[in-house]
């Protein structure tokens, strides 16, 4: 029997890309397809974990003055049905699916950073198991998933519940960050040879979108969640009202994310949609432009209608209208990929299995789950039903109409790419009819319960006021709904009994589906060369391409053998740029991971002690991480120098090209932490009578401007290096460099030197609580550089191996950049605390 | 048989179009409708909704038949070879995105009007009235002084102002049947304002969560004609009655020692607690706990020893008191109407 597509039968790839080997082998596992499934397995158990907690309340809620369990007991279940079923299952899960099926869509062989995979995931399931552990003592987050504060502050909740959501959460959120920040890279820089920026799978543009998003998104809760814990512990004043701070500011940040996570759930679901129609309808999409038009304009739309969820708060009318207006607008976009999806069906023949049925419930449910948004989004219409029965309703619809019966459809559609076998198809149509009807008999009359004044979190209502029958009846359709999951669950494990299917039991076009079911844990021995939007459809022979083309993927195919290769292609073109080294298994994911869940778990128990052993875990398994002994040591300079006429550079290391995208989207990040901080100091800014408050001083204004000046001539001085090329100016880099970090430690020294003159500190009101942690944010950026130009006089002075100076190059490349982000971060900073204040 | 029948109706969803809500029966208990146009600004909203629900009928009937159509017509498959995206369907794509966009602007439009005749009545409202949200009761204050808990009259027929505020956590106050809602915030001062077109009693509640007993922080607005109303204002306002019979004055007495004055004021008195709810005029209220059991004696006195298992985690204890004594209790409280 000939291999399928792809598949190697040399022993030396096939060991080098098998999972790590041994009896604790999977704590060291990298690699988008174990780490991929983990990410699977867990985010469904926590699926089950979040709807049980949902029965558990509709049974309470079944009758009128139910007793079945403690207020407290309902408080606790729903903060973590909600906080589990958004943090802590559908991210993870669709990023999941993402980082299991992007390489193999791309034609590729793994995402650019295995070690930052396996990472993420143990990231996301301390973080999750962080936030469980609260049950064991009986203290679970009771706050609800949206902790708005002052209810979740010091004085309202001062047990330790919110402090487990806290942190667990900043762990579980930096994990989702770590996979955007992976995906969007891969999708960006690692795609097969050929397929160009209008050729990447729908599905793939959506997690690029929803990626990016998250970067932004995620970033202000975690943002959030550090003043509301800051709060907690230190005694800051961020939200406290009585002293400066703002309760509104809590919710202004958390909507910030809390919309655009929406949409970071919905694109991903909408791309599953639109990867399942064309196959399932024999018929390419009717505009794929539209289609990629309208995921990139929701996902930029999604980040300015945050505040309708705030309707209610009391507004001046302009800003709700304005509010109101881009609620409504937004739904454009969404209603223009519903046209599309229509009109391919309407042109396509119709193939009835499991996958397009739940794409047909999908499209029913979300119908109505999206009309029933744009009215949410007329400010009057919310102001009755905001926070009532209605709104349950409408974000169910969303939520369960929107995302998990798409993902249910994905789960079936790919099933063979994640186990190799295809789901039961009878057992098919009873999951899918289950869900369907469980779903609309539990979640219609929630719109009605809502319309008779049922306010949302409650844990019970009273007798002889009409509410009883809807909720009897939810309660009926919530368990007829979860026996569709159980069916689901069932079809699963029987299917792991069939044998593997074919490479392509669906006739699907897509790149996936060249390969083995399950795919080889490299996918592509050979990489595809892809002509078209549908290569399987389009291709009779992947191999097939321009001479040139084909002779590099065949060449890649033999060799390297003894290290994972990774290759690097244009954004644009998709033409091979870079071969480089995959990093190897290694414990020290699970082990940082580890230190940084002790470190957040012993400062809920304030065992400030044990917290920073946690750190030094993390720090030491971040070193060991960052030095792999095992460089692959086979070469070829034969093929080396034939990679290279054919413009593709081999690296025996990471990518210079990603390392770039890293940095760029790292410095990203901390503009958008910038961007944060300072949106909160002119917000507190504007909310006070008095700011800065009488009492704060302003002192070391001389340190503060000559700081400033230093650094701005270290900068000059580090641009200056520009000039300078490797090979003739090293050693005026590295005395530019040198010079330059000199500089920005005497300005650190002066700044801190300033600082020690205030005479107010971070308790006594929220200017003190922000002023500080903007001037610990302003030193963290100085250090973060000083590291950076370090590692580059580091290389610059040891480096001289001629096969890694595109490396060196880069680093000092990213020291520059990294100087550049942290001077505009002093800058702003300075000019906000020390100038500001004067002008306003 | 009208049961069976009543309920198959709302079971299809149709009990809320047909007004099947018993409006006539005017207790604290009755179910409450958001579309039972009983107050100016809920009608408005009526209005707004209707509008909304027809529109988007018509958006979900012309999308569901397109999606059938497309769905069981004849198709073909792509042949192979390189795939050609077909324009031939496209006008299902112009039309349904033009059509999108009228039907959004058009909703956006009336969003803007409706907004600005909400935004104030037209008649400036005589009467203002401060609710200040507690952890897990409503203060009811006029010209500064706490005159009621969890239960107010207003005049029907004219708009009332409400200025909203909090000094713990965020709640939110809602009156179904008569305006849409308002969230009590901390430092953030907000208002709103209503009016029952017609007297009557309406249920609300908070509609932020609030702590561990949001699910029992109900209210009652009684409407009733203005002169009813002046009467009720004038009452609300004057102290308490003195204890007249011997055992109120024994229980008025055991109030006072046994700390319920601590928390709870009664004006006229000593009583001058601020945590609980004043209890000026207790015995002339619709309800007790925030409009979850009813104000009788049976209750009352549940209440009193038994307040944790009626409303657990509420702040008040369940009192240790000798059945004598809280005979007494009883019939001091009883005599405060």
């Amino acid at each position: 029997m000939s291999l399928p597509y792809g598949s190697s039968n040399d022993d030396t790839f096939i060991e080098t890309w098998k999972s790590a080997a041994g009896p604790f082998a999977w704590l060291r596992a990298v690699n988008n397809s174990p780490i991929g499934k983990r990410f699977l397995v867990t985010g469904f158990a926590f699926f089950l974990i979040g709807g049980i907690q949902a029965l558990f309340m509709r049974l309470q809620l079944a009758k009128p003055e139910n007793n079945l369990m403690s207020p407290e007991l309902y408080n606790q279940l729903m903060s973590m049905h909600g906080s589990t079923m958004l943090f802590l299952f559908v991210v993870p899960i669709l990023e999941g699916l993402a980082t299991l099926l992007a390489p193999s869509m791309l034609g590729t062989r793994d995402l650019p950073f295995p070690r930052l995979t396996a990472f993420a995931y143990w990231a996301y399931l301390f973080g999750g198991v962080l936030m469980y552990s609260s049950f064991l003592l009986g203290v679970a987050p009771n706050g609800g998933w949206f902790a708005y504060v002052p209810l979740t502050g010091p004085e309202f909740s001062p047990g330790i519940n919110m402090d487990f959501w806290l942190l667990g959460l900043e762990l579980a959120e930096a994990s989702g960050i770590i996979s955007a920040f992976e995906l969007i890279i891969a999708v960006l820089a690692m795609r097969a040879p050929g397929m160009t920026l209008g050729r990447i799978p729908v599905f793939l543009w959506a997690m690029l979108v929803a990626s990016s998003m998250i970067l932004f998104a995620f970033m202000t809760v975690l943002i959030a969640s550090l003043y509301l814990e800051l709060d907690r512990k230190l005694g800051t004043a961020f939200f406290s009202p009585e002293l400066g701070g703002s309760t509104l500011l809590w919710q202004h940040l958390f909507w910030f994310f809390g919309h655009p996570e929406v949409y970071i759930q919905f694109l991903p679901a909408a791309g599953i949609v639109s990867m399942i129609i064309p196959v399932f309808c024999r018929q390419p999409l009717v505009s794929y432009t539209a289609v990629v038009l309208a995921l990139v304009s929701t996902g930029v739309m999604s980040f300015g209608l945050w505040a309708h969820h705030m309707f209610t708060t009391g507004m001046p009318d302009i800003t709700a209208s304005f509010f109101s207006t881009m609620s409504i607008v937004v739904a454009i976009p969404t209603g223009l990929q519903f046209f599309v999806w229509i009109a391919t069906i309407w042109r396509g023949k119709v193939i009835w299995k499991t996958p397009m049925l739940f794409v047909m419930g999908f499209m029913v449910n979300f119908l109505i789950g999206g009309l029933t948004g744009v009215m949410l989004g007329v400010a009057p219409f919310d102001w009755q039903v905001h926070d009532s029965y209605f709104v349950v309703a409408h974000f169910h619809y969303v939520l369960i109409g929107g995302v998990v019966f798409p993902l249910i459809a994905g789960f079936y559609y790919w099933m063979p790419k994640i186990t190799g076998k295809l789901m039961g198809e009878r057992l098919g149509r009873w999951n899918f009819w289950l869900m369907f009807v469980g779903f609309n008999v539990a979640f219609f009359p929630m719109h009605l319960a809502g319309f008779r004044g049922m306010p949302r979190r409650v844990y019970t209502y009273i007798e002889g006021i009409g509410l009883a029958n809807y909720n009897l009846i939810s309660t009926l359709g919530a368990f007829i709904f979860a026996t569709g999951i159980l069916v689901f669950v069932l079809n699963f494990l029987a299917s792991l009994r069939q044998p593997n299917t074919d490479p392509n039991p669906w006739g699907a076009y897509s790149l996936e589906w060249a390969t083995s079911s399950p795919p080889p844990p490299y996918a592509f021995l050979t990489l595809p060369i892809v002509k078209g939007r549908y290569p399987l459809w389009e291709q009779e022979q992947l191999d097939k391409g321009d001479e040139e083309t084909v002779d590099m993927v065949k060449t890649l195919a033999s060799w390297p053998l003894s290290w994972q290769a990774g290759v690097v292609t244009d954004v644009f073109t998709g033409r091979l740029r870079e071969v480089f080294w995959l990093a190897n298994p290694s414990y020290m994911p699970i082990t940082l991971a580890t230190g940084l869940a002790i470190s957040l778990g012993a400062m809920i128990f304030d065992s400030y002690w044990l917290s920073a052993l946690g750190l030094v875990i993390a720090l030491i398994a971040y070193l060991v991480w960052m030095n792999p002994r095992q460089r692959p040591t086979e070469n070829d300079k034969t093929i080396e120098e034939k990679f290279k006429r054919f413009g593709v550079a081999v690296y025996r290391y990471s990518s210079p090209t990603i390392a770039r995208w890293s940095l760029f989207l790292t410095m990203g990040i901390a503009l958008t932490t910038l961007g944060t901080f300072l949106f909160t100091y002119f917000f507190l800014s504007t909310n006070t009578p008095v700011w800065p408050p009488e009492s704060a001083k302003l002192g070391g204004w001389t340190a503060a401007v000559l700081a400033q000046l230093f650094t701005v001539s270290g900068l000059v001085i580090v641009a200056w290096t520009q000039r300078y090329s490797m090979a003739g100016g090293r050693t005026k880099l590295i005395r530019h460099f040198a010079i330059a970090s000199v500089l920005d430690f005497v300005a650190g020294g002066l700044q801190i030197w300033a600082y020690s003159q205030l005479s107010f500190s971070w308790t006594s009101h929220a200017y003190g609580s922000i002023f500080y942690l903007l001037a610990a944010f302003q030193l963290f950026m100085l250090i973060t550089a000083l590291v950076m130009a370090s590692i580059a006089l580091f290389r610059l002075n040891f480096n001289h191996d001629p096969a890694e100076q595109e490396r060196v190059q880069v680093t000092v490349e990213n020291a520059r950049r990294s100087n550049y982000v942290m001077l505009a971060c002093w800058l702003a900073i300075f000019f906000t605390l020390y100038l500001s204040p004067h002008l306003m | 048989m009208a049961t069976i029948m009543m309920r198959v109706r709302q079971i299809a969803g149709i009990a809320l179009y047909l007004g099947l809500a018993n409006a006539q029966e005017a207790s604290w208990r009755s179910p409450v409708n958001v579309l039972s146009r009983k107050g100016l600004v809920a009608d408005q909203i009526s209005t707004i909704w209707w509008f909304l629900f027809s529109t988007a009928s018509l958006v979900f009937l012309v999308v569901i038949t397109l999606l059938l159509i497309a769905l069981f017509k004849k198709g073909q498959a792509v042949p192979k070879g390189p795939v050609q995206e077909n324009s031939s369907v496209r006008p299902i794509l112009y039309l349904g995105t033009g059509l999108t966009i009228i039907v959004l602007l058009i909703t956006a439009v009336y969003t803007f009007i409706s907004m600005r005749t909400l935004a104030a009545p037209s008649q400036k409202p005589a009467l203002t009235f401060e609710i200040v949200g507690k952890q897990w009761w409503w203060d009811v204050r006029y010209e500064g002084e706490s005159i009621s808990a969890n239960e107010l009259h207003i005049p029907s027929g004219e708009p009332v102002h409400f200025s909203l505020h909090s000094d713990n956590v965020i709640h939110s106050f809602w009156l179904p049947d008569l305006a849409g809602k308002r969230d009590l915030i901390p430092g953030h001062p907000n208002s709103l304002w209503l009016q029952a077109d017609e007297p009557g009693t309406y249920r609300g509640s908070c509609a932020e969560f609030c702590g561990v007993q949001h699910g029992k922080m109900n209210f009652t607005v009684i409407a009733e004609p203005r002169a009813a109303f002046e009467t009720w204002l004038e009452h609300a306002r004057a102290e308490a009655n003195a204890a007249v019979s011997e055992e109120a004055r024994v229980g008025q007495a055991i109030f006072m020692q046994q700390g319920c004055a601590g928390c709870h004021s009664i004006r006229g008195t000593a009583a001058q607690g601020e945590i609980g709810p004043e209890l000026t005029h207790l015995s002339s209220r619709l309800t007790l706990a925030a409009a979850n059991i009813p104000n009788t004696t049976g209750h009352l006195a549940a209440w009193i020893v038994d307040s944790q298992s009626i409303k657990p985690g509420n702040r008040m204890p369940s009192q240790k008191l000798s059945g004598e004594d809280l005979q007494f209790l009883l019939s001091y409280l009883m005599e405060l109407n």
